[in-house]
């Protein structure tokens, strides 16, 4: 059996388990929701998370120990995870096949090794050194970490596109910065025109990780001098562009086997045999490496300039996120809690805090059913990296167990009095104190004073100490824009500080 | 060539390696996704030890060979009435609500078609009047055979002794209604049987009593500030309609605090005093924008009749009432 | 055959592979194993740094507590007055290093005494050298630019004259605190560095009227050490001066009551807010010393919540006269 066959069949497998894995992120126990499937599965395997968040917290969370599993076969046997196993790297694949012709000539040009190739691996330590940045390092490794980047790609966009176009869920789906993940899933996907597998051959920072541990792969490919009639023709349809032809970039191999089987004169085998046209370690000079190491050191401080990063935090994040100043290290941007989200209220932050918090979790009231719902912990369990880590009910709620340390607050609602219906327009209302989950209410009324008013109209009034920010009472607000009952991140249990 | 088959007898190993090691994945993870962790319901507040007796009155034969029920009987008390019913649990925890029960119960043919009985146990039957009578839905008519009730076009509203209760419908059939008001039936049974405290309302004479006229008012009665928690009830004397009223105040001495407050209301408002014969010590009549008030106390009561009528048609209901009042008060003694 | 094996790999470069292979596997799975971590609660550190009070204070001497000089000429009066308790030399050893914490607020001139005096904090600076300081520092956290607050205060050019090092409150000497027993100082921005650093702390204020505290003086000098958007201690700024002065157990407070600030304060802007009442006091009980000022503020220490609490918690005494204080004047 032709190992192409195979390996397309473990394409087809991982990308349609992939897909399959992102439309059950739903809160459920149908066969079609979440139920036990593991829909972390990509994301565990993916050791850039794992290593990315090990430099920046020092530890390893649980779940992220699968991808050990990935580094020792790609340290034993290649690449394996580009060419079998990477949805993302599948779908490129796919889209070069259909972008590009058959004549064996372009083929081969289209196919060369280019020295930009290198470009992945200093993107790569660009996103290690901020992320080992001693005690403010930031994770920025998921925003082109293509497990990440294809899984929000398909869960803040493509799956809510189907959702609402083909009427297939009850309620549509709305993500805000919709644009800006467009723009970076399309762009990636289209350049396959340019150049068949453009992403993994020149940004991939995954792709480059594997491309560094590689080296003392036991089987690989290499080409047998005496069979070799130098054809080229094993170049025409080399994913990595590794050119068995001339010297294995074994770095760039991404162990596609379409140099294997072709031609039947069984020049190139993947195998233990020594080849003294093996190119071992990757082409990155010294050069490159420094400058793409102090790129790496200038490029925290300077993302941080302007004073939107987590010290003047203006972001509301889910119950159950970390201290702001953890969360930076931890979050992979990747989407889950987001979709997961039975009220939808969980949505990407755009470039307002910057570029760290591009793509993050934040909550926009105004989006979605509803508030954050009392009773739902779902985005913690569904976290990877457990930048949101998981609650128990008890805890979310202060009962049981948590009994003397008051439920989990994210923020704190402000009535604005210039905008609510009652206090400035004298029109009865109160939406925002029927709303309210908690008993008792963080809302409560008074009638106001003026005796005039046959019936007394009764105004709505903020308990701070009691309300928890679920913003359900922002979205009920019949008042537009932001409405007239907001709720800011002040307050927030999980900075521990005192607020009002 | 011996090398090529070599190669490809390699090929295929690994090939079939791979396919194993993918068969392995699929497997492990259809077995996975059947385990799952479901957040523990909502954590549940201790309700009282045991289960309510009123659980019992929901039993699958309320509704006779028509419905059955659909669910269990729910409890709730007072620390979690608001999750079911939202924005009007303020009345009721404002009346000493203790528990709620409800219960759905759907026809056997049609799920779509059900009554939902709510069930409230208000502690006391002053306060099951007083959410009944401070809810009464427009476009109603009254249950002929309950004391308090009344019905719509697809609801029952009934209270009776420490208890009121509400059978909601699905639709306006008729069928429906009928079962609802016989499952009515079987809970005023039910109800009747509890022990309960007869409140003011008790008092009221019965002839000319207007059906379904009691009222309770809770602060601001007749225009004055300081008359709160009045029953009235309207009566029909010779084509005039007069109105009874009654306070209860915790002692004699409150009572006669009202009676002096609201006396001074009446006369300093302009009120004039006519001339009064009547058997009832310390009355006092006040006529006031053509509206006579005949005003008493009675031990803990303080009372009274309203209207616009000849005054001796008022007095004749005074006297009415204070002898229920007295005679009920020395049945209880 | 000969053709095979001229790529076959050789045995011992295949073990060779192998083994480095092995290696690498095993030393990622070592890293992996020994960075493990199941509970996601621990994965970030603790949000600690829970500390106790930092007491700089020295053994108390009956009598020797609390002392009052009058006179308008600032070194003379703190001279007498720190004479009067034994010298410097009972608060500072040769060798230690010395934190002085003056108010330096507001970027303003000395005239408007809403800052500490620089003859003041020369004088202090002087004496602490000459009972053997090695290092003598001088902090605050002001409310408008430190810099400019330092210059225009002249404090600056007060601790450069003498040999004082001015710390300005860079965002690194900032830490956050947790007080045992406090409500407010929880996980808050202190200026750690600083305090870290010395063995003895001497907070120099000044006596001024202040709109939500009612009177800003030794106590309240403390403020200036939080960090963060402290202004939200205004809601409850009785219980932050308590906690603050819970937290810090100065060596010694010098409260200059030269020309105290009467009204418009904590900023006043005219030499009319400014009343000539020519007192130094200096105590090692800075519940005490507050409580003689506010009677230059014509207030009675029951005036002021926070002095009471911060009697009831055993902090100082707010009966001065049980200290027996000296008294003296000076004529220069």
């Amino acid at each position: 059996m032709k190992i192409t066959t195979t390996r397309r069949i473990s394409q087809i497998f991982f990308f349609t388990l992939f897909i399959w894995l992102c439309i059950v992120t739903t809160v459920g126990q149908k066969i079609w929701q979440h139920r036990g499937w593991p829909v972390n599965f990509f994301l565990n395997l993916d050791p850039l998370g794992a290593i990315g968040t090990a430099l920046s917290t020092h530890k390893l969370y649980a779940p992220l120990l699968w991808s050990l599993i990935t580094i020792i076969l790609t340290i034993l046997f290649g690449r394996f995870f580009c060419g079998l196993v990477c949805p993302f790297g599948a779908l490129h694949q796919f889209v070069s096949h259909l972008a590009h012709g058959k004549k064996k000539a372009e083929l081969i040009s289209l196919h060369k090794y280019h020295k930009a190739q290198r470009i992945k691996y200093y993107i790569l330590i660009v996103f290690l050194i901020m992320a080992a940045f001693g005690g403010s390092s930031s994770l920025l490794s998921g925003l082109l970490d293509p497990i990440p980047l294809f899984t929000r790609s398909i869960n803040l966009l493509i799956l809510p596109i189907i959702g609402s176009s083909a009427k297939i869920v009850a309620t549509n789906r709305f993500y805000q910065s919709s644009l800006l993940t467009l723009t970076v899933f399309l762009t990636f996907v289209l350049l396959n025109f340019y150049k068949p597998r453009f992403f993994c051959l020149f940004i991939c920072p995954l792709g480059a990780l594997f491309g560094l541990i590689n080296r003392f792969a036991i089987l690989r490919i290499n080409r047998n001098l005496s069979n070799c009639t130098n054809c080229k023709l094993c170049n025409s349809h080399c994913q990595g562009s590794c050119e068995p032809a001339e010297t294995v970039k074994l770095s760039e191999c991404l162990l596609c086997f379409n140099c294997l089987d072709e031609y039947g004169f069984h020049a190139v085998d993947f195998s233990m045999a020594e080849s003294k046209t093996i190119q071992v370690s990757p082409d990155l000079s010294r050069r490159g490496f420094i400058a793409a190491a102090f790129t790496g050191l200038l490029a925290l401080p300077a993302l941080r300039l302007f004073g939107a990063s987590y010290k003047d935090n203006n972001l509301i994040r889910p119950p159950g996120a970390i201290p702001e100043k953890e969360f930076i290290k931890r979050c992979l941007k990747c989407g889950q809690c987001m979709r997961l989200c039975p009220s939808n209220v969980i949505q990407p932050a755009g470039l307002e805090a910057g570029l760290e918090n591009l793509w993050t979790p934040v909550m926009n009231n105004r989006i979605g059913t509803s508030g954050c719902q009392l009773n739902c912990v779902a985005c913690g369990y569904i976290c990877p990296t457990a930048a949101i880590r998981p609650l128990t009910l008890a805890e979310k709620l202060g009962k049981g167990d948590f009994s003397g340390k008051g439920p989990v607050k994210i923020g704190t609602a402000f009535i604005d009095r210039s905008k609510c219906l009652p206090w400035a327009y004298g029109v009865p209302c109160l939406v925002c104190q029927e709303n309210c989950p908690l008993s008792p209410k963080a809302i409560y009324t008074q009638p106001n004073d003026d005796k005039q008013n046959e019936t007394a109209l009764l105004r709505p009034y903020v308990n701070p100490q009691l309300c928890i920010g679920c913003g359900i009472c922002q979205h009920e607000c019949p008042v537009g824009a932001k409405g007239a009952i907001i709720v800011t991140p002040d307050g927030q249990s999980r900075e521990n500080k005192f607020f009002l | 060539m011996p090398e090529a088959i070599n190669r490809n007898r390699t090929h295929t190993i690994i090939s079939y390696v791979i396919l194993f090691v993918l068969i392995i994945i699929f497997i492990a993870i259809i077995t996975k996704q059947k385990h799952y962790y479901v957040p523990a319901a909502p954590i549940a507040e201790k309700t009282t030890a045991e289960t309510p007796k009123t659980q019992a009155w929901l039993n699958p034969q309320l509704f006779g060979a028509d419905l059955e029920p659909a669910n269990e009987v729910e409890n709730y008390n007072a620390a979690n009435l608001y999750e079911k019913i939202d924005g009007k649990a303020d009345l009721y925890l404002e009346n000493e609500f203790v528990s709620l029960q409800c219960r759905r119960y759907s026809s056997k043919q049609s799920q779509q078609e059900w009554a939902e009985v709510y069930l409230y146990d208000m502690a006391k039957a002053r306060n099951a009047f007083a959410v009944y009578s401070g809810q009464k839905r427009s476009k109603s008519q009254p249950l002929g055979w309950a004391q308090f009730g009344y019905k719509t076009k697809d609801a029952v509203y009934s209270a009776s002794g420490n208890f009121y209760f509400e059978i909601i419908l699905s639709s306006d059939a008729n069928q429906l209604l009928q079962a609802a008001e016989s499952a009515a039936r079987q809970l005023t049974g039910f109800a009747s049987k509890e022990p309960s405290e007869p409140f003011a309302i008790s008092f009221f004479p019965k002839d000319n009593f207007v059906f379904d006229s009691l009222k309770l008012i809770k602060e601001d009665a007749f225009g004055c500030a300081d008359m709160k928690n009045i029953f009235t009830a309207a009566y029909s004397v010779s084509g005039n309609d007069l109105t009874v009223f009654i306070a209860d105040t915790p002692d004699s001495n409150s009572a006669q605090v009202l009676f002096d407050k609201y006396h001074n209301f009446l006369t300093e408002n302009g009120g004039t005093e006519p001339a009064n014969n009547i058997d009832i010590p310390g009355s006092k009549a006040v006529e006031l924008f053509g509206t006579t008030d005949i005003i008493f106390r009675y031990e803990n009561y303080f009372a009274g009749v309203r209207g616009s009528g000849p005054i001796g048609d008022l007095n004749n209901l005074a006297v009415l009432f204070k002898n229920s009042l007295a005679d009920a008060k020395n049945d209880t003694k | 055959m000969q053709k095979m094996t001229q790529n076959k790999l050789s045995r011992r470069d295949f073990i060779l592979r192998c083994t480095k292979a092995g290696i690498s596997a095993a030393a990622a799975a070592a890293m992996a194993g020994w960075l493990y971590e199941a509970d996601p609660a621990k994965i970030s550190p603790q949000s600690g740094n829970i500390v106790e009070a930092m007491n700089y204070s020295i053994p108390p001497i009956a009598g020797k507590t609390m002392s009052v000089v009058t006179g308008s000429n600032r070194p003379a009066t703190v001279t007498k007055a720190i004479e009067l308790l034994g010298g410097m030399e009972r608060f500072v050893r040769p060798g230690e290093n010395v934190l002085l914490k003056p108010n330096a607020g507001f970027a303003m001139p000395p005239r408007i005494c809403a800052t500490t005096h620089p003859e003041l904090i020369a004088q202090v600076t002087k004496l602490c050298f000459q009972a053997g300081a090695k290092k003598v520092f001088i902090t605050d956290n002001p409310i408008n630019d430190p810099k400019s607050c330092f210059e225009l205060s002249q404090i600056a050019s007060a601790a450069q004259k003498n040999g004082a090092e001015i710390l300005l409150p860079r965002p690194d000497y900032f830490k956050p605190i947790t007080l045992k027993g406090a409500e407010l100082i929880n996980n808050w921005p202190m200026l750690y560095a600083p305090l870290k650093k010395v063995d003895k702390v001497i907070g120099i204020a000044i006596v001024k009227d202040h709109r939500r505290s009612i009177a800003s003086m030794s106590m309240k000098n403390w403020y200036g050490l939080l960090g963060g958007n402290r202004s939200i201690f205004h809601q409850d700024i009785n219980k932050i001066i308590v906690e603050l002065a819970m937290l810090i157990r100065p060596t010694l407070v010098i409260l200059d009551g030269t020309e105290t600030m009467i009204s418009n304060g904590p900023t006043g802007g005219s030499e009319s807010d400014l009343k000539q009442t020519d007192t130094m006091i200096v105590s090692c009980d800075q519940v005490a010393a507050d409580s003689f000022g506010a009677s230059l503020l014509g207030l009675k220490p029951q005036d002021l919540p926070y002095l009471v609490k911060a009697e009831s918690l055993g902090l100082g005494t707010t009966d001065y006269q049980s200290l027996e204080p000296l008294y003296a004047q000076s004529k220069a």
